[in-house]
């Protein structure tokens, strides 16, 4: 079933003032339980609007959120409850890490919920060991961490919560390869094993196709077009009309069809594509 | 949205005023403050609230913008004038019990009231008609002749342009914190004050590590460009007087010779 919907959303920002902008135009969309999907769109196409309204940060001008089949905003003094099962993280959150060690940071989260000592011990080692943060690390101060580690540390912040929903805006930005990969294998481990779903907002084609089994497009408020991965990115053409691009691997695989190879159009990973050559090449010998 | 706060509230525009020599605009600023409280009698009253008019009117400010920037003082001139009304001793119009109002105390209420006004109103002129990077550079000339006592005013001029420039980033910066605390749960808004306080300390602590790290980026930066405390630096824009600073001086000192002999005469 459906766990985290939005019917209908609108968004002005600076409603009322000659400012006024639409940001989100009748946004629909509906993310089903230990889905992962990703949200794409080209830069200002409302992709930070929309998921500040998953976890109730902003609230719709008109239009519903609804988590678990519930509008989040039927009681607005308890909204706060809200974001402990919708937990979200935005771009470089390892600027906000605070506290005077990463134990304490981590448990940030978990004590806002009200929970007790025991139970929030419980939680930021294993949300640390979501993230293969050694146990040292723990007791050491946020500053004397390499960026990668605070990174890791930002997450686990987030995991510790045990929301339902994860939301991630670009998660990986700014990591090296190894970086990149290392986290998000963690973070789709993470979904796996707990029955996460997980939403994130990437411009890395390659990211998206590599991990998330949903996509949802905006284009300049609007939804696009919302399914399944492999569906999506199968439409190069509209993609590349709003700005967007498919996978590097992809291009290659078109214009090997091109050239009246028989390879099969939708390719997007490297793992694929390696499958395919041998494949090819096999039939070949 | 708290981005929406313009800092200075500078009008861009072409008038006269616009177009004078923040140096000559500053100066004769504080010239004006003064002849405003030098004026004692009701010519020279008419004469500092004339010259506010004809500023105005040179520098295609509103009317009603100059009324709007007497908004925050308002009350302040409300509780002087009021209090003025009832202190002042004098011919009694109106007695009632320990409260009197006298006719001196109607002409200081006045006096004081129109004045406040417009020393209010005059300084605002300034700030309307003078983007900062223009007032940053006039006040950097002005106190050049104060390098001899150890004031540098260049460094002055620095750091009041990068506060200025970095009050929108620091904002930005400030909801982003906000968000991401609250996203984890952060309750900034109940309890009572200490507790709001204690509340807001994960954003005040990422907030303070961002400032220092930026000011060490930024002071790498500027240093990459050569720049040197105590250096001397050319401008792009040098700041020259012309036909109008020159005029707009003599007008001043004809008005504030006027305003004199008003005081002795009168």
């Amino acid at each position: 079933m459906a766990i985290i919907e939005t019917r209908n959303l609108i968004y002005d920002y600076s409603q009322g003032t000659p400012f006024e902008l639409r940001a989100l135009d009748d946004v629909c969309l509906s993310i089903e339980e230990g889905d992962f999907l990703g949200i794409i769109g080209p830069t200002g196409s409302g992709k930070s609007t929309l998921v500040q309204h998953l976890n109730g940060l902003l609230r719709p001008v008109s239009g519903q959120v609804l988590l678990e089949g519930k509008d989040i905003w039927a009681e607005p003094a308890k909204i706060r409850q809200v974001r402990f099962k919708v937990g979200m993280m935005f771009q470089y959150p390892e600027y906000q890490l605070f506290e005077e060690t990463i134990y304490k940071d981590i448990a940030f989260g978990p004590k806002n919920m009200g929970l007790d000592e025991d139970e929030i011990d419980k939680r930021v080692r294993e949300a640390a060991s979501f993230v293969d943060l050694p146990q040292a690390c723990l007791e050491k101060s946020p500053y004397h961490l390499s960026g990668g580690e605070m990174r890791r540390a930002a997450i686990a912040g987030i995991m510790a919560m045990r929301p339902k929903v994860i939301v991630l805006d670009e998660p990986a930005a700014g990591l090296d390869p190894y970086g990149r990969e290392a986290i998000m294998g963690q973070i789709r481990d993470y979904g796996k094993e707990t029955h996460t779903t997980v939403v994130i907002v990437s411009h890395s084609m390659e990211e998206i196709t590599r991990w998330t089994n949903s996509v949802l497009v905006l284009d300049k408020g609007r939804v696009l077009m919302a399914g399944p991965t492999e569906e999506i990115f199968s439409q190069a053409a509209k993609l590349e009309e709003i700005g967007l691009t498919i996978p590097q691997i992809s291009k290659v695989f078109m214009q090997l069809r091109a050239q009246g190879l028989d390879v099969p159009a939708n390719v997007f990973t490297v793992e694929q594509a390696e499958r395919e050559v041998l494949r090819l090449l096999a039939k070949k010998s | 949205m708290i981005s929406d706060i313009t800092i200075g509230q500078y009008f861009p525009a072409g008038s006269l005023l616009h177009r004078m020599d923040p140096r000559v605009k500053i100066v004769l600023t504080f010239v004006y403050v003064i002849m405003v409280f030098m004026a004692q009698n009701v010519y020279s009253i008419i004469l500092v609230s004339a010259l506010l008019v004809l500023m105005t009117v040179l520098s295609s400010i509103s009317f009603k913008q100059i009324a709007l920037s007497l908004k925050p003082m308002l009350l302040v001139i409300i509780f002087t004038t009021v209090l003025n009304l009832f202190i002042v001793e004098g011919d009694y119009l109106f007695v009632y019990h320990f409260l009197h109002i006298s006719v001196q105390g109607i002409q200081t209420a006045a006096s004081f009231a129109v004045r406040f006004c417009c020393f209010i109103a005059g300084a605002s002129l300034l700030t309307y008609t003078t983007s900062m990077s223009s007032l940053s550079d006039g006040l950097e000339k002005l106190l050049m002749p104060l390098k001899r006592f150890n004031v540098q005013g260049d460094v002055i001029a620095m750091i009041i342009t990068i506060t200025l420039r970095f009050i929108p980033t620091l904002i930005e910066e400030i909801e982003k914190i906000t968000n991401a605390q609250k996203a984890r749960g952060a309750d900034l808004e109940s309890g009572g004050f200490f507790q709001r306080v204690r509340a807001h300390m994960p954003i005040i602590i990422p907030l303070f590590i961002s400032s220092f790290r930026r000011a060490d980026e930024l002071s790498n930066a500027i240093e990459c460009r050569c720049y040197a405390v105590g250096k001397a630096r050319s401008k792009l824009h040098q700041l020259r007087l012309e036909n109008k600073d020159f005029a707009a001086i003599v007008i001043f000192i004809v008005l504030f010779c006027l305003l004199i002999f008003l005081n002795i005469v009168l």
